[in-house]
């Protein structure tokens, strides 16, 4: 893992992944469907993204959240767990070296949101191909996922500026954290 | 005199230190065979559901039987079999309604072979969460990670409680302040942003002053600074 990011951004990014697996077993309970998993992932994924500002810190909350998962023994558990918060958050960082700095934050932080959605709805699309499903239903689902999923993970990416707002407001983005301009 | 305190003193020392430091070495020598156990426990449960993945039709009934004996375990092991029967209800009915509506009856079967393959990919990872404890999976996994993140990994769980506390304050506050947040009120999904913003922005600037807190102290005692590090308990 980056030796690049201090113990302070480490632990922020820790303490992150931990909120998103606690809230997604609580709301698993109350609601049980799927789609709003994408809306906490890409809103606990873009805020550390935002308070740390590098490459990598959303592939990190991911793998984070997944270890945490599959130790607190949240969802299925196992490798899968670690699988569906891992590749999202792959796919965003991937997304993340083409987009760089090309637009405004909130645009960036969408189209991050909707890459991500997009892998999270591939991942689940491979699987079914792979268990033998027919491949009209596979890309049945796939859409109806990909709209659900990036539905809820735009939701998620507009909440972001507030907080990170809020966090500059009370001086405590790090110096190089991103701020709304 | 003095001497034969000292003796006396030795012999004290020795008598009393030797049961412990057996019961010790023992007590290391659990946890190592645990620690196996465990890391053989979740290769065997990739393996199995990979298979589930790659095996030929005919030979499903094998790897039936395998998680059958694993669902037996795991009944034994006292696990929750609530979240599998969610899951094979939601699955059955996704996937055998979706192939109802686009294929009529014809191929019932097929849709019945995919659930079954589903139940399988996700039957082995149920097995490891429910049998296996917390603390073992992480001792597995410290292994495979840089110290840093293993510190960050255990800092994390240990914070759960103090996340959750403050979570309940943050909530009863805002109640008391007159926000929309009761149970009641949230039945109105008008009412879920503010939710958002009352309790989870400022748990999570909570979260932030807080790691900013735990890495200060962290560092003044000069965590990351030697090669060699101390773990307990007992590995």
């Amino acid at each position: 893992m980056n030796s690049r990011f201090n113990l302070h951004h480490s632990l922020f990014i820790g303490f992150c992944a931990t909120l998103l697996v606690v809230i997604k077993s609580m709301l698993r309970m109350k609601l049980g469907f799927s789609g709003h998993s994408m809306f906490l992932m890409s809103l606990f994924y873009l805020v550390c993204y935002g308070a740390t500002n590098k490459v990598g810190s959303i592939t990190l909350c991911g793998l984070l959240s997944g270890m945490l998962a599959m130790i607190l023994g949240v969802g299925k558990g196992g490798l899968f767990i670690l699988l569906k918060f891992t590749l999202p958050a792959i796919a965003m960082d991937i997304g993340l070296l083409f987009i760089g700095t090309l637009f405004s934050l909130k645009v960036r932080l969408i189209l991050l949101a909707l890459i991500g959605s997009v892998a999270w709805a591939l991942k689940s699309g491979v699987q079914d191909f792979l268990v033998g499903m027919d491949i009209n239903i596979v890309l049945l689902q796939f859409g109806i996922n990909c709209l659900s999923g990036g539905a809820f993970a735009v939701l998620g990416a507009l909440l972001v500026p507030l907080i990170l707002k809020r966090l500059d407001a009370h001086d405590l983005l790090m110096k190089n954290g991103m701020r709304d301009k | 005199m003095i001497h034969l305190k000292s003796a006396k003193r030795d012999k004290y020392t020795l008598t009393d230190l030797t049961p412990e430091k057996s019961t010790l070495n023992n007590a290391i020598l659990r946890s190592k065979q645990k620690l196996i156990l465990c890391s053989a426990a979740i290769a065997f449960s990739i393996v199995l559901s990979m298979s589930a993945f790659l095996v030929l039709q005919q030979h499903l009934g094998y790897l039936l039987l395998i998680n059958t004996c694993l669902l037996v375990h795991a009944w034994f092991c006292q696990a929750k079999l609530a979240p599998l029967i969610k899951l094979f209800i939601f699955q059955s009915l996704v996937t055998i309604g979706l192939y109802v509506l686009l294929y009529g009856q014809d191929r019932l079967f097929e849709a019945v072979i995919v659930v079954t393959r589903i139940i399988l990919v996700m039957l082995p990872s149920w097995w490891l969460a429910s049998t296996q404890s917390s603390h073992q999976i992480s001792q597995v996994l410290s292994l495979l990670l840089p110290t840093k993140w293993a510190f960050v990994v255990t800092t994390s769980i240990k914070v759960l409680p103090f996340i959750g506390q403050e979570a309940r304050d943050i909530y009863h506050i805002q109640c008391l302040r007159g926000a929309r947040i009761t149970p009641k009120a949230l039945m109105n999904p008008i009412n879920w942003y503010e939710l958002v913003k009352c309790v989870l922005f400022p748990l999570l600037i909570q979260l932030l002053s807080l790691s900013k807190h735990i890495a200060h102290s962290a560092n003044q005692r000069h965590f990351d600074k030697s090669s060699t590090h101390t773990h307990w308990p007992l590995n």
